[in-house]
């Protein structure tokens, strides 16, 4: 079984908001701040391996971005991808989702042959949750977006689709584009050994050019969205202590509280 | 000849020289057993051992010879130094008694003779025998009434005890033959002199020779047979720890308790830690043969105390059983497959439970180094296997990314010290000491208040110093002892660079932690500095003069001995000194400090780990030692030991009879300084 995971290497979300700046309506990170594989890309990647680990097969991590984003294909190859191809040309800086996902895709359709597409279900930094809707576009593949469990019968996959109650079992027959939940995996730690193998990895990048895509439908020329304003909310935090005789008095206390505040 | 003297081999024919062959065979059992365990140490990895050999002779001294460790335990004492000067004397006695024969037979001069002869028999024989038939009485009474839970209760256990008192009491009764058939009618004031056999030889002194003499000759071989039975029997069961024990005491890590070795040549290893036997360095391996299973280890064990799988015996003795099994099949050149010592026999939760605090090496009789081994093992499952707990794999990632356990951003790390003119280093190169104030200190609320006081004090006292900034990282003490020794000695290449760039000679740094890894660790990695605690800082400002102590702080102080700083280091008396000079404070002692002080549970990178297992978290246990001795204040000198006890505070409502306060907190109050 080919998996060809989809990562994006963002920077630390969960750093504090004093650690970015917006200039035309673009964030800057302050320098030094750690970037990591986006939230649910780690756990895509973990999925396709248990996959590989199971059915046997390759895993191919690839990643849209800049030359930084090589240090997110190395951590996906030390935890144990096959390998990983960074996509890099500056025709691709400030693609839009529909232009990641249209690169994306031309990767995917160069590297052949492949049996599954995994991303994560939304990128931590933007949230916009779109690209594996793309990517499935693009190549006319059916996609289940968000999961939260795969599994492969020898035939199809069985997917558990999330929604609002519950979630929805779908057999779908390969290839096929599958967003990951962070349910569907616990990312592993990779082994040093891992580490080792990746640090000398040869990890190929792949321009415009190498895929066949025109400058122009691609990255900032090609966008077909454009932030009106971009700012960072004002949140007001105000902590209050409810206090009680008991636990059960103050559980009691609590629930009221919330019910004034509409939280239930 | 009327001098006082014996004759040797009385009563006993031509075939006495039968005696040699079985001596023989004794130690031929002796030495092959040696042989087979001395190949499979040779299976380990090398680990040099052998350098500073009269410090390693003093702790023969010291541990093997007059076993300073024993008296901790009054039974234990009495037990173990009866039976060991008991048989001591008496392997003395029978050596002098066969030399004596050997050089009357060839030259025909006698040696014992005289008054030589009669202290020789009431001073080496006779104590000898009494001093172990004390010893061995009192592991009866000790085994059967008492019955400490720590140690085992095995027929082995039994029958090494029965053998010896056996021996004890055969040896008394055959000179007490000999003594009713010689010296009691010839001579009976030299009889005295044999007190431990003379009431005994007395009674039998009634009966006639034709009773005794075969009685005299059948006892003394039983003697011969049973002693060298008991030789023989070294090879077989714990008695091997004659022999392993001081050959391990002597082997000893010479290093402060608390320093681990690196991984050499990490880059190109082809396996990390240690699973299969040839993992391990010898001396590993050989410390799992010197274990005498006493238990003192797991009876000291802070997570074993509070409930937890970990027992470091079992870890020890879990090694020593995979080199009985698959020992010989490596040295056979076979690969051994069944069950994995790590994971199937010793397992993860095992591991994983260790504070890396010391209590174990510090009370094992044998020098055993049980956290070395145990950190092997975690190498083993983080490196190779990727086997690691959650909160773990989260402190891991947090350090990579942002060189702090907690993810805070590297570059808000001075931010502490913003308003209270601190230099940096690359500010002040000149600075008399470069102040290492660690993840804690820089970024932890509580512990930011401690790092204030700090500053404060040495403002006023007019010491020079400077902070790395944001230029500083983890020293990677807890990725370390968490196994992860690539990330380890990544922060510490990068912190090294750091400070040597800045030519730092002299480190100040109030987390234990860190003083360990700075003063002990990074030396491996070309970092050789000079490194001080805040309390032996604070203790010379305070002698010196320059803090005046003034105001009275706490009325019933207790110190907490912090595990890298008392157990690992040595350092106990600064911070104690220090809190004795606090105008109107008391200082009492909780039963376990010093060296036996009980970790607060933060050790080990436990700290950043949830407590799961157990019917106790540990920092609870400590804080019931604490109000045992109802203190209003327990003062400590480490970061992680204040996380934890305010964590055991606040979780069991204690916030409003005690409080936890670093030293330089009581210190910076007392001299008048603001805490804020």
């Amino acid at each position: 079984m080919n998996i060809v995971v989809c990562i994006k290497y963002v920077p630390d979300w969960e750093a504090p908001a004093s650690q970015f700046r917006i200039e035309d309506s673009r964030l800057v990170p302050a320098p030094g701040i750690a970037y990591r594989i986006s939230d649910t890309d780690d756990e895509a990647i973990e999925a396709a391996l248990q996959l590989k680990e199971k059915h046997g097969g390759r895993v191919t991590a690839i990643s849209l971005g800049p030359a930084s984003a090589r240090d997110g294909l190395k951590h996906a190859l030390a935890m144990g991808c096959d390998q990983a191809v960074l996509l890099d040309d500056p025709a691709f800086e400030d693609s839009d989702a529909a232009g990641t996902a249209a690169v994306l895709a031309a990767a995917i359709r160069k590297l052949g042959d492949v049996d599954l597409i995994l991303t994560g279900r939304q990128a931590a930094d933007w949230d916009q949750g779109q690209v594996h809707a793309g990517i499935a576009e693009f190549l006319g593949l059916p996609a289940v977006i968000p999961a939260r469990h795969i599994e492969w019968t020898g035939s199809e996959f069985i997917v558990h689709r999330i929604y609002e109650e519950g979630y929805e079992e779908i057999a779908v027959k390969p290839p096929c584009v599958v967003a990951c939940s962070n349910e569907i995996a616990e990312p592993r730690y990779p082994t040093l050994r891992g580490i080792m193998a990746a640090s000398r990895a040869q990890i190929p990048v792949w321009t415009a050019a190498d895929l066949g895509i025109d400058p122009g439908r691609v990255g900032r020329a090609g966008r077909r969205t454009r932030v009106l304003r971009l700012y960072a909310p004002q949140v007001e935090a105000k902590c209050e202590f409810i206090e009680g005789e008991n636990p059960e008095e103050i559980a009691a206390k609590l629930v009221q509280r919330l019910r004034e505040e509409k939280l239930l | 000849m009327d001098l006082p003297h014996k004759e040797s081999f009385f009563n006993i024919g031509p075939e006495r020289y039968l005696n040699y062959l079985f001596a023989l065979i004794a130690l031929v059992f002796v030495g092959y057993h040696i042989y087979r365990r001395y190949r499979i140490w040779r299976l380990g990895k090398p680990e040099l051992r052998f350098d500073r050999i009269p410090a390693r002779v003093s702790l023969i001294l010291r541990y093997a010879l007059a076993q300073l460790k024993m008296p901790r335990d009054p039974w234990a004492a009495v037990v173990h130094y009866g039976i060991f000067w008991g048989y001591l004397l008496l392997f003395v006695a029978t050596t002098l008694d066969g030399t004596t024969y050997w050089l009357k037979t060839l030259t025909g001069y006698e040696v014992l003779v005289g008054p030589t002869y009669l202290l020789y028999k009431a001073l080496i024989g006779n104590l000898g025998g009494t001093l172990a038939l004390i010893g061995l009485l009192a592991a009866f009474y000790w085994r059967l009434v008492i019955r400490p839970p720590r140690l085992r209760y095995q027929t082995e256990d039994w029958v090494i005890l029965g053998l010896l008192l056996f021996n004890v009491l055969n040896g008394f009764e055959v000179q007490a033959l000999r003594l009713a058939m010689t010296d009691l009618r010839n001579h009976p004031e030299w009889a005295y002199w044999a007190y431990g056999s003379y009431p005994l030889a007395v009674i039998l002194s009634g009966l006639p020779d034709s009773v005794l003499r075969p009685l005299h000759w059948a006892s003394w071989w039983v003697h011969v047979l049973a002693s060298q039975f008991a030789v023989a029997f070294i090879a077989y069961s714990k008695l091997e720890h004659i022999i392993f024990g001081p050959l391990n005491i002597f082997f000893r890590s010479l290093e402060p308790r608390g320093t681990l070795k690196p991984i050499p040549n990490i880059e190109t290893a082809e396996t990390y830690g240690a699973n299969r036997v040839p993992d391990f360095t010898w001396k590993q391996l050989l410390d799992a043969d010197a274990c005498i299973r006493c238990g003192r280890c797991t009876a000291n064990c802070p997570a074993n105390l509070t409930g937890k799988p970990l027992s470091p015996k079992k870890i020890i003795l879990d090694l020593k059983a995979e080199m009985d099994r698959a020992g010989p099949l490596y040295l056979r050149g076979r690969q051994p497959d069944g069950p994995s010592l790590v994971g199937d026999i010793t397992t993860d939760d095992e591991l994983w439970d260790c504070l890396t605090c010391g209590a174990c090496m510090e009370a094992c009789p044998m020098e055993i180094e049980h956290v070395p081994t145990i950190v092997e093992e975690r190498r083993y499952l983080v490196l190779n296997e990727g086997r690691i707990p959650r909160d773990v794999v989260n402190l891991f990632n947090n350090l990579e990314r942002s060189g702090n356990p907690w993810g805070y951003p590297p570059t808000t790390r001075a931010d502490w010290a913003r308003d209270l003119g601190v230099r940096t280093i690359a500010e002040d190169p000149g600075a008399d000491y470069l102040w290492w104030v660690g993840c804690a200190g820089s970024y932890d609320e509580r512990n930011i208040r401690i790092s204030r006081a700090l500053a404060r004090i040495l403002q006023a006292a007019g010491v020079r110093f400077a902070i790395l900034g944001p230029e500083e990282t983890c020293t990677g003490d807890p990725a370390r002892r968490a196994g992860h020794e690539y990330l380890y000695q990544i922060l510490a290449q990068q912190n090294i660079e750091a400070l040597n760039r800045y030519g730092v000679r002299k480190i100040l740094t109030a987390c234990p932690h860190c003083f360990n890894t700075l003063k002990n660790e990074y030396r491996a990695f070309g970092g050789f500095y000079e490194v001080v605690h805040h309390s032996q800082l604070i203790a010379e400002l305070v002698e010196t003069g320059r803090v005046r102590l003034e105001r009275p702080v706490g009325q019933r102080l207790t110190y907490h001995d912090p595990c890298y700083l008392g157990r690992h280091n040595g350092v106990y008396d600064p911070a104690r000194l220090a809190l004795t000079r606090l105008p109107g404070a008391s200082l009492v002692e909780m039963r376990l400090h010093r060296h036996q002080a009980f970790c607060c549970g933060g050790g080990g990178a436990r700290v950043f780990m949830t407590e799961t297992r157990g019917h106790k978290r540990v920092n609870h246990e400590r804080t019931d030692h604490v109000l045992a001795v109802n203190p209003n204040v327990i003062a400590t000198a480490c970061p992680f030991c204040m996380i934890m006890f305010e964590d055991a505070l606040k979780t069991r409502n204690l916030t409003d009879r005690l409080e936890a306060r670093d030293l330089a907190e009581l210190v910076a109050e007392s001299a008048g300084l603001s805490l804020k």
